[in-house]
């Protein structure tokens, strides 16, 4: 703890920051920021002439619309993702040894696809936003494809090396009585995996509905857009509904991937 | 000795066939045949090239020398496809069964056909199967003893009822041979008796070839009418088992033991 003091320390003397800094006019708005907590809006604070919906409907709507964008970004990166960690895995390769015509288009497969994903994953969801927005306009469609790029090469590296951890032997036992390798990987080691690759989809799942509601900052029309503009306004209270609302989205989510594992995850054996 | 004439009919025939792995040489060339309807424990401490000489026999290894003969068809220079279909007329028992856990019971049986089948004809299979393939795969878990584990989940069964699930696919198969490879070295010895019975009896009853690999000594001689011993690679006998001096079977064992003495 005391090494991470030093070079908390440290950094903050390199940036020219002084201690206290921390507690300059940004806390009197944390302050009134955070008390807003306890007391979350269930009306509009300061409704406009003209709204035909309840606050806290709009909100739930906003929600459902962030949800849409990420469930959209999702069903994009899952197959893509699925396919480059299928390229980017050796595990499904028939024996190399008695097909030597193959190596050398597997072996190309594998280290490209290996690359993409690299690529990928190496650019954050907002900068591709940011990049997407300034060169073809503001969309849904260039969100999903903004939010679709990182998580496909995420996914793929994450499919991949689960796929690469997994227990080969049903595989080999398939393949002992004839399957090819493609049979051998489908109904040997997908059947294993597919618990922790589901599992982790939904995981990705919840990460996606986060960056939905953050894209609403630059534009797209989410629950991010609704807290910008409360906080604009310094409405704090609705800002901290939005943010209970974004809160137990995620937490549904959460338990919805649980039950869903565990519904397919093998229990250990007495 | 057997009758190692090569015209005779034999499901299995090693001729100076051995398989090294660089430098070392997990089984050394031999001449062995395996008859129809054959039933043989191979018995040796680990190391002794068992698996290796289990691998020879369904081709999912090929030897570094001589002649291997399966089904009548020597493999070498055997396309890939052709040895799938060679593979899929033998049933293999792994030692850890590669049965797949989350899979239901009658699931993992039917993957017994997946060598002869194309591979949207097992996904069929799989999960929207005809009444008949069920029918048969309750039939053959009724034959081993646990038919009212037809849709349970692989992983909620005990190691003793996961051995039978995985004999069930190797039967359902309709293979022309069984090779076990330690089937029981995962079992406490009481299920292990009725395990090795229960695959000898349903070899004898349906005609098959069988190979297994067995520690157990007393097993072995109990069950089969032939035994292979393996030492190091080599083949130390290959009998009758009540024609054979325990001397015979303790030199097995023990002499490993006095050369781990010797290396120090």
């Amino acid at each position: 703890m005391l090494g991470i003091a030093l070079i908390a320390g440290l950094c903050m003397w390199s940036l020219g920051l002084a201690p206290g800094v921390l507690f300059d006019s940004s806390f009197r708005f944390a302050g009134k920021f955070f008390a807003s907590a306890f007391q979350p809006a269930l009306v509009y604070e300061d409704p406009l002439p003209g709204t035909p919906r309840p606050f806290l409907i709009d909100a739930l709507f906003s929600l459902a619309a962030t949800f849409r964008l990420a469930l959209l970004a999702m069903c994009v990166s899952v197959p893509c993702g699925a396919v480059l960690a299928i390229f980017a895995s050796s595990a499904w390769w028939p024996d190399l040894k008695r097909h030597p015509a193959l190596t050398i288009p597997l072996r190309a497969l594998y280290y490209s696809s290996r690359a993409f994903i690299a690529f990928a994953r190496s650019i954050h969801e907002l900068l591709w936003g940011l990049l997407f927005i300034t060169a073809i306009g503001l969309s849904t469609g260039a969100a999903i494809a903004a939010v679709a790029i990182p998580y496909s090469g995420i996914l793929a590296k994450i499919y991949a090396e689960m796929l690469e951890e997994h227990s080969r032997d049903s595989q080999n036992a398939l393949r002992a009585v004839g399957a090819s390798g493609l049979a051998g990987f489908a109904y040997g080691l997908l059947p294993r995996a597919l618990p922790d690759l589901i599992s982790y989809s939904f995981y990705r799942l919840e990460c996606a509905l986060r960056s939905a509601a953050v894209f609403g900052f630059i534009g797209v029309e989410t629950i991010g857009t609704k807290i910008f503009f409360a906080t604009q306004d310094r409405h704090y209270s609705e800002v901290w509904t939005y943010l209970y609302l974004l809160v137990g989205a995620c937490a549904l989510l959460e338990w919805w991937g649980h039950a869903i594992r565990r519904r397919i995850k093998p229990e250990p054996s007495n | 000795m057997p009758d190692s004439a090569s015209g005779a009919p034999a499901t299995f025939r090693l001729e100076g066939a051995g398989r090294r792995f660089g430098a070392i040489e997990a089984l050394r060339p031999a001449d062995l045949v395996f008859a129809d309807g054959d039933r043989v424990a191979v018995v040796g401490p680990s190391g002794s090239g068992k698996t290796t000489l289990l691998a020879l026999l369904n081709a999912t290894l090929t030897p570094s020398g001589g002649e291997v003969t399966l089904l009548g068809e020597n493999i070498a220079g055997m396309s890939p496809g052709r040895l799938r279909v060679i593979r899929s007329r033998i049933a293999t028992i792994p030692q850890h069964l590669g049965l797949v856990p989350n899979l239901r019971v009658w699931q993992n049986v039917a993957t017994g056909r997946v060598g002869a089948r194309r591979f949207f004809g097992t996904l069929r299979d799989l999960f929207f199967p005809p009444k008949a393939a069920l029918a048969e795969i309750h039939e053959l878990l009724e034959r081993v003893g646990i038919e009212e584990k037809l849709f349970a989940r692989t992983s909620e069964l005990s190691g003793g009822q996961q051995q039978r699930v995985a004999i069930a696919r190797a039967l359902y198969q309709h293979p022309e041979a069984i090779l076990a490879d330690e089937p029981v070295s995962n079992v406490d010895p009481a299920r292990a008796a009725s395990l090795v019975a229960l695959l000898t009896e349903l070899a004898e009853e349906r005609g098959l070839t069988l190979v297994m690999n067995l520690h157990n000594l007393d097993l072995a001689r109990q069950h089969f009418p032939r035994l292979i011993g393996l030492r190091a690679g080599e083949v130390v006998f290959d009998q009758d088992p009540q024609k054979l001096d325990d001397d015979t079977f303790a030199s097995l064992y023990n002499l490993d033991e006095d050369e781990l003495l010797e290396d120090g």
